[in-house]
């Protein structure tokens, strides 16, 4: 089966920084990209243009920015694990912020990992592919 | 005392309706040294007795019945120390009992003795000097009042005194004013009843507490009404208490705005410092990002179409790339000192002979250098915060390890020293120094003291330290020569 994830990141700049980690990484995952915490709710519920799952497959893994418009990365986490239809959904912070208290929220909220972007990209890629690696491929995901 | 007025106060007043009999009492006197003054009839004798006299002396004979009640009425008006001894000469007889009742009127308190004709010149002296003795005593509480009065008129405070039934006996102007009263409307009555509205209230209870248990009581209170703050102090005794009572409004006010103004200023700041807290999060987010672009990007570049660069171009590339690195670098050591700035820090005993090998071993950046730090062990343990501790040692390394003469090979010396109940942490180095003139200034932020170019660094790196040692409730302090080396010593509660 293939595993797709869903990158929900409001700066261009981070998405395609994103993508060509992702490449460089070598992960075979499909990427989609929502850009903003409102969208990646839509996604995950099969909203509007979403509702085609074939074209927008539900995601093993999804990586949230914190700080993004609408909703931010917490409140969809919050989101996902209280009222959506996949509350066990692996869900892994992806951000800038390595504030203490953005740590302590995601976790309490059910985060299964925080990341802090690295600012090199070759540092980038390679978080990615060890996340990959451990998440999506030793990980036994939840149905 | 003035001559005049000592001179009133020892006069002897005599009244005699013949003056023979006066001129002989007057020589008697004379001869007695005791000054006497004839007066002419009874009125003459009531006015000179209101301007002051150490005795009266009256015949019988001058005794009408209407002088006796005008001395009566005369006595009766003198202040409550008074008491002035009257002798009155009497012939004996019927008359005499007659005057002896009306004089009773004068009450058990008349200071009057009979002298009876015929009598030798020397027992009308004796009899005087006897009056003038009591007199003299009368002058005594006359000047001990006098000065207690004085004393308690010139206190700012009210001052009064209460007998065993809460009676006033004494009350200073500023003691009735703060009632809003005269003093003699509230001599004599019962403070209960002049101020009915303290029965019941603190103020009512802590009297008779003082009074009961005969102890000195101090409260304060707030005067209904006049919404005035009172300190009020009340001494016990035997004979009831007394009250002196200090205005402590302004004082009080001054308190309470004192207290308004450190609660908005505490406000102001907690607003700052939310503000702060928002504008290092917002600089650890948002000024990331850009900076997270530029370095990818131009690593994009490098990697995809630096073959197509000329060297020139190439080189264009590294620039940026270095530059974004040092800005990274940047914004974190600005991130750390906001965080130890403002972090709460609990302090513990901390095994300074395990944390610091262990950060040698574990941190890359002394990997290629570590055999340069020499540690004199064993490190004796101080109070202090492991976070903000592994933030010094690793900023003081760092200095001591990069900041070394071209060519010179690093040595770093680390140890610890008692000094009662405190401990020392010192690095000593082999480095370049920090010149007399920049040793004040490199605790500062952004503070460097070498060229950008020369040695790699942000310039926030001392300022960390010191603020963790200050947080810690230590000291820092530096020694250096140029070009020998430096000697950075934390001081922390021993551990």
């Amino acid at each position: 089966m293939i595993k797709t994830i869903l990158l929900a990141e409001d700066n261009s700049d981070d998405v395609w920084i994103m993508q060509r980690a992702v490449k460089a990484a070598g992960i075979a995952c499909p990427l989609q990209v929502v850009e903003n915490g409102r969208e990646a709710v839509n996604y995950l519920s099969g909203l509007g243009k979403y509702t085609d799952r074939t074209k927008y497959p539900l995601p093993s893994l999804v990586l949230l920015d914190i700080k993004m418009p609408y909703l931010s990365g917490l409140e969809v986490l919050k989101w996902l694990r209280t009222e959506s239809a996949a509350p066990a959904l692996l869900a892994v912070f992806l951000t800038s912020s390595s504030d203490r208290r953005d740590v302590e929220a995601a976790y309490r909220f059910g985060a299964n990992a925080y990341l802090v972007k690295p600012s090199e990209l070759a540092k980038l890629t390679e978080m990615l592919k060890s996340m990959e690696e451990f998440l999506l491929i030793h990980n036994q995901l939840p149905s | 005392m003035s001559p005049a007025t000592a001179s009133i106060d020892e006069r002897v007043l005599v009244l005699a309706p013949t003056g023979r009999d006066a001129e002989l009492t007057l020589s008697f006197l004379s001869r007695a040294k005791i000054a006497g003054l004839r007066c002419n009839d009874a009125t003459d004798l009531v006015a000179k007795l209101r301007e002051g006299c150490a005795a009266v002396i009256v015949a019988e004979e001058a005794l009408g019945k209407g002088v006796v009640e005008t001395l009566i009425a005369a006595l009766a008006q003198q202040p409550s120390w008074s008491e002035i001894p009257i002798s009155i000469i009497t012939s004996g007889g019927e008359t005499t009992a007659q005057i002896l009742t009306t004089l009773s009127v004068l009450g058990p308190n008349g200071n009057v003795t009979l002298l009876e004709r015929p009598f030798r010149p020397v027992t009308l002296v004796n009899t005087l000097r006897a009056a003038l003795r009591s007199r003299h005593r009368q002058y005594q509480v006359r000047d001990l009042l006098d000065e207690r009065d004085t004393v308690l008129r010139s206190i700012n405070d009210a001052f009064a005194t209460l007998d065993r039934q809460w009676r006033y006996t004494y009350v200073n102007e500023k003691a009735a004013a703060l009632a809003g009263l005269r003093i003699d409307e509230m001599l004599g009555r019962s403070i209960w009843e002049v101020s009915p509205h303290k029965v019941g209230t603190p103020y009512y209870t802590d009297l008779h507490r003082a009074f009961e248990n005969q102890v000195i009581v101090r409260f304060e209170y707030l005067q209904t009404g006049t919404n005035r703050w009172l300190d009020v102090r009340v001494y016990p005794s035997a004979r009831g208490v007394s009250i002196l009572t200090t205005d402590i409004s302004d004082q009080k006010r001054a308190e309470e705005l004192l207290e308004a103004t450190v609660a908005e200023r505490t406000t102001k700041l907690r607003e700052t410092i939310g503000e702060l807290e928002a504008f290092s999060y917002s600089v650890s987010h948002d000024l990331r990002s850009p900076l997270r672009a530029m370095q990818a990007f131009s690593q994009a570049l490098a990697d995809d179409y630096g073959t197509m660069l000329p060297k020139e171009g190439q080189w264009y590339l590294e620039r940026i790339a270095n530059a974004s690195v040092r800005l990274d670098k940047l914004i974190s050591d600005v991130l750390t000192y906001s965080r130890v700035l403002r972090a709460p820090l609990e302090l513990d005993s901390i095994d300074l002979d395990h944390l610091l090998p262990a950060l040698i071993e574990q941190y890359p950046t002394f990997q290629p250098l570590k055999e340069n730090i020499e540690v004199k062990r064993p490190l004796l343990r101080v109070m202090g915060h492991e976070g903000s501790l592994t933030q010094c040692i690793t900023n003081l390394l760092g200095n001591a390890l990069k900041f070394v003469a071209p060519g010179r090979k690093p040595r770093v010396r680390v140890w610890t020293e008692a000094n009662d109940d405190k401990v020392v942490l010192v690095f000593a180095d082999n480095g370049i120094g920090i010149a007399p003139k920049d040793q004040a200034r490199i605790f500062g932020m952004f503070q460097r003291v070498h060229p950008e170019g020369n040695y790699e660094g942000t310039g926030i790196g001392l300022a960390i330290v010191r603020k963790a040692v200050e947080r810690m409730k230590g000291t820092l302090s530096l020694t250096s020569q140029e070009g020998v080396g430096s000697e950075f010593r934390i001081q922390l509660p021993k551990g």
